[in-house]
């Protein structure tokens, strides 16, 4: 097992990120900071909408073509060198050195991300044969590795089958196979058990905590689902409206939560050992408009805690160690 | 392959079926027709000499039993390659076809092959570079396409490149013997460039249109998180499957292209089957009329089976269906 | 309340029509030369079908602004009355096809079954057999003439609508709606006419537009050829026919260029209509 270390391995700071829809600009990714350390999994939860998703996307910019990244940096540390991803161009070779060699990605939908006229083995080999020199066969038997370490039985023969072949959990499996086959730093895993069963999703998470063990793979791990963070998460970013609200480790965030938003977000699920006693809460209202924010926190319209200070801009307040929030009211209510 | 070999065979015996029917249905034509339906059969030099009995004749080849028989007898003659004679002129039908069918298909050959390479060539270009100067150009191109009368194409382009340029010849066809393939083909270019424009544009458009839905699939992400260089990324991920619709359009508009060749075959003066069918269609010669139509439905039938198995070489959820 | 409700959609839908500039071009130009085909008499002063073979072959002048024809015939004249039978043929064919095909799949989409089966295997026959060779046979058959043609233009050209409209059948019949309908007590025919049907109205409406663009290239096609109308009544395609001999093509382009624009263009705008049609009437098509 490899040490959840301090090491830093990506850094997030001050990210914008911008979509062109007709002629209006909307802002979806709106000056998100965070970190990713070595061997630990980071967990970015939010509703539907809150930018979490642009931002896991903006780091390798997988973005649409109407997209793209307005202000900030994404820094990568490697070997004590830092690379400004946000600097590259999109589709440059030397980010294309970083995509699926150090940095890989999977995607919520297993069915679509899978290109339904190649076989799996094709598709997984594509990956290393484009980062290593090495050969059809090598890559093959890696490939079959891989499926094998990742629980698909006969691997070696299903290599040849194409993605309707597989069941859904089969085939995220086979995403996960493609990207950790480099053995990459980093694996940014966008809300990947949303589209599975219930009992295929925790098969799936299991593995997700195996293979980091096993390489020790750093974890983004973006969700909506609170239960699945707290089960798989060292650090957690509680994300609305394109900001992140509460940043801080597990334990931090969710025995001592500060910002209303993720105290709220922790009441309406339930969590083993955290809120057996109380009801489960929804919250008021929705999510505005992106295009008519109120001015200050956009929470507000929803927060019980709301006062007249709210319609300025938050501060963000530290809280010891890496726990930070931004709110005006991060000392009450708890 | 086992599996596209068996998708090929079963796509295949399916078009028996099919064949048959349409057998029957032009049996049932000739039967509808004014005058004896099967007299056609008949060789002339037999109907001109002046002891012959027409009756006589008719028992002996047993036109004269019930339809059935009829029907397997006249089947047996075509599977000979017994075709009948024109009402008009009284020559061999097989003669009139095996003249005027390598002319047409030929022509309908050379029009698909040249309008789905560039087609699919500008699709993808438009595609790639939207709301570029190749992408409008690519869309006027593609109103005019399916706007302008196609023998007005062909009447344009005889004045232009024929007539004012002088480039190429106005009309006609050099048939097979001991010219060269570019002495031929310099009256090829014209008619089937003609005959392929509305396709061109049709297939180019519907390229572009399925391109750009590909290119923002999950799939092509994939690809592009892998590292893969752009060109792969278009080229093998979303090329491939953007191919796939554009070859079932190809299946909607194969019967359109086939119907073409009579009026472009008219305009460039190519003698083929376009031009037999129109004079058996003016000169009311039922006979010619519905073997052409006959061999049409053949063509019509042997293409959609070709595309099918292209699909199913391109689309392995096809071939496991 | 209902009634309100129904024309502040067709309020909208107008709205977005005149805010749809293909389909405003389109409108415009198919406008225009309906215009001119009502008002042909005011236009010109000539007969269409007036031989004067004093003044044959005579390229454009004032007088003739678009020249004479082999016969003396004056062609903008003929262009201006041709348009009005071939804008009626090609209309009144787009009409009659769609009728047989919305009654077909009517029937085939509510009751599916065998009926359904058949009419689906007949509509595929007519759709992948050439329609230019089909029409040429059936002209064999029922002879030239401008109703004759109206009549197989309609039964060779029903099978898209027919398609379209059994299609939305299919899918409308799962609909809770119709099923709300049924638990009513609400009998067949009415929920299939006064429930169903309507709503396959805004596509056949696209498919109209489309077909009666698709009827005028056929109809000109067909004349072109000699097929078509009979060729002493102009018709935009009877017109055009003269340039099938290479000498008139090279001497005399006012015979052909004016038809043939004429063609492309009335083609062009009836196509940009019913794009934007479906634009707005359609959205997630």
């Amino acid at each position: 097992m490899v040490a959840k270390t301090d090491e830093l391995l990506l850094k997030v700071d001050e990210l914008h990120t911008e979509f062109t829809v007709g002629k209006r600009r909307v802002q979806a990714v709106n000056g998100v900071s965070f970190e990713v350390r070595r061997g630990r999994t980071l967990g970015i939860v939010g509703e539907s909408g809150c930018g979490k998703s642009a931002t896991a996307h903006s780091i390798l910019q997988l973005l649409p073509k109407h997209g793209g990244i307005a202000g900030g940096s994404v820094t990568y540390y490697k070997d004590g060198k830092d690379i400004a991803l946000s600097a590259l161009p999109r589709n440059s070779s030397q980010l294309r050195a970083i995509r699926g060699k150090e940095i890989s990605m999977i995607f919520q939908d297993p069915m679509a991300s899978l290109n339904p006229v190649y076989t799996i083995g094709n598709q997984i080999c594509e990956n290393v044969l484009q980062h290593e020199a090495i050969g059809r066969k090598a890559a093959r038997a890696r490939a079959a590795d891989m499926l094998t370490q990742l629980g698909i039985p006969l691997a070696a023969s299903r290599l040849d089958d194409y993605p309707h072949q597989f069941s859904g959990g089969m085939k995220q499996r086979a995403m996960i196979a493609m990207a950790m086959i480099c053995n990459p730093q980093l694996l940014i895993a966008d809300e990947p058990t949303t589209a599975l069963d219930v009992t295929i999703q925790a098969q799936i998470l299991e593995l997700m905590k195996k293979v980091q063990q096993d390489f020790g793979t750093s974890i983004i791990l973006i969700t909506h689902n609170m239960g699945i963070v707290s089960d798989m998460a060292d650090d957690i970013a509680v994300m609305y409206m394109g900001k992140v609200v509460e940043y801080g480790t597990v334990r931090e965030v969710l025995k001592t939560p500060r910002h209303p938003y993720t105290r709220a977000l922790l009441k309406s699920v339930p969590l083993p050992g955290l809120n057996k006693s109380e009801r489960l809460a929804t919250i008021p209202g929705s999510t505005p408009d992106p295009s008519e924010m109120p001015p200050g926190c956009p929470f507000a319209p929803r927060c019980g805690l709301a006062s007249d200070v709210c319609r300025e801009e938050p501060p963000e307040v530290e809280l010891g160690g890496h726990h930070r929030a931004r709110c005006w009211h991060t000392g009450e209510g708890a | 392959m086992r599996d596209v070999f068996k998708y090929f065979t079963f796509r295949f015996l399916s078009i028996i079926p099919m064949l048959l029917l349409v057998i029957v249905i032009i049996f049932a034509g000739l039967q509808l027709t004014p005058g004896d339906p099967l007299a056609y059969m008949i060789p002339p030099e037999q109907l001109g000499s002046a002891d012959f009995d027409i009756e006589a004749y008719k028992k002996a080849m047993g036109l004269d039993a019930p339809v059935y028989i009829q029907f397997f007898q006249w089947f047996g003659d075509l599977l000979q390659g017994e075709l009948g004679f024109s009402l008009v002129d009284g020559s061999a039908i097989s003669k009139m076809l095996a003249n005027r069918l390598p002319a047409t298909l030929e022509l309908a050959f050379a029009a698909l092959a040249v309008s789905s390479v560039l087609g699919i060539l500008l699709g993808l270009v438009s595609s790639i570079r939207q709301n570029s100067a190749v992408d409008y150009g690519n869309t006027a191109l593609g109103v005019l396409g399916i706007s302008v009368p196609e023998f007005f194409v062909g009447i344009i382009a005889i004045q232009v490149f024929a007539i004012t340029l002088g480039w190429l010849p106005v009309s006609g066809r050099i048939g097979y013997g001991d010219v060269t393939f570019f002495d031929r083909i310099d009256y090829l270019v014209m008619p089937a460039l003609v005959l392929g424009f509305s396709l061109t544009a049709a297939l180019m458009r519907y390229t572009r249109g399925t391109m750009l839905d590909v290119l923002g699939k999950d799939y092509v992400k994939t690809a592009r998180s892998k590292g893969l260089p752009e060109w792969k990324v278009i080229t093998k991920h979303a090329f491939r499957n953007a191919l796939m619709p554009v070859v079932l359009l190809l299946v909607f508009r194969l019967p359109l292209l086939i119907g073409g060749t009579v009026i472009i075959e008219s305009v460039f003066g190519w003698p083929g089957m376009g031009g037999m069918l129109l004079d058996a269609v003016s000169a009311k010669d039922y006979p010619v009329v519905m073997i052409c139509t006959m061999l049409v439905a053949f063509m019509v039938l042997l293409a959609s089976f070709l595309v099918d198995l292209l699909t199913a070489l391109l689309d392995p959820r096809v071939r496991f269906e | 309340m209902q009634a309100a409700e129904k024309s502040s959609l067709a309020m909208r839908n107008w709205e977005k029509l005149r805010r749809n500039r293909l389909a405003v071009t389109g409108f415009v130009i198919i406008a225009l030369m309906s215009l001119a085909a009502i008002l042909a008499p005011l236009l010109t002063p000539y007969d269409p079908g007036a031989v004067n073979l004093a003044k044959r072959v005579q390229p454009p002048s004032w007088a003739h602004l678009l020249g004479t024809d082999k016969l003396g015939r004056d062609v903008l004249a003929r262009l201006l009355y041709g348009a009005r039978l071939s804008i009626v043929i090609g209309l009144c064919s787009a009409l009659g096809g769609a009728l047989i095909g919305t009654v077909l799949g009517c029937f085939s989409g509510y009751f599916g079954g065998w009926f359904d089966k058949v009419m689906l295997r007949v509509s595929e026959l007519f759709m992948t057999f050439p329609q230019i060779i089909l029409i040429l046979i059936l002209v064999v058959f029922f002879g030239q003439g401008v109703f004759n043609l109206i009549f197989i233009f309609a039964i060779t050209g029903w099978s898209g609508t027919y398609r379209l409209v059994r299609a939305r059948f299919f899918s409308l019949r799962q609909e809770s709606y119709v099923e709300a309908c049924r638990a009513f007590g609400i009998g067949e025919a009415s929920i299939m006419f006064k429930h169903i049907l309507p709503n396959t109205l805004s596509p056949v409406i696209v498919s109209i537009t489309l077909m009666t663009a698709g009827f005028i290239l056929a109809e000109s096609g067909l004349s072109f050829l000699g097929l078509g109308v009979p060729s002493g009544i102009p018709t935009w395609g009877n017109i055009i026919n003269a340039a099938k001999a290479i000498d008139v093509i090279q001497n005399n382009p006012w015979l052909w260029i004016p038809p043939g624009v004429t063609i492309s263009l009335f083609v062009l705008g009836t196509n940009f209509f019913g794009d934007g049609l479906r634009d707005v009437l359609d959205p997630n098509q």
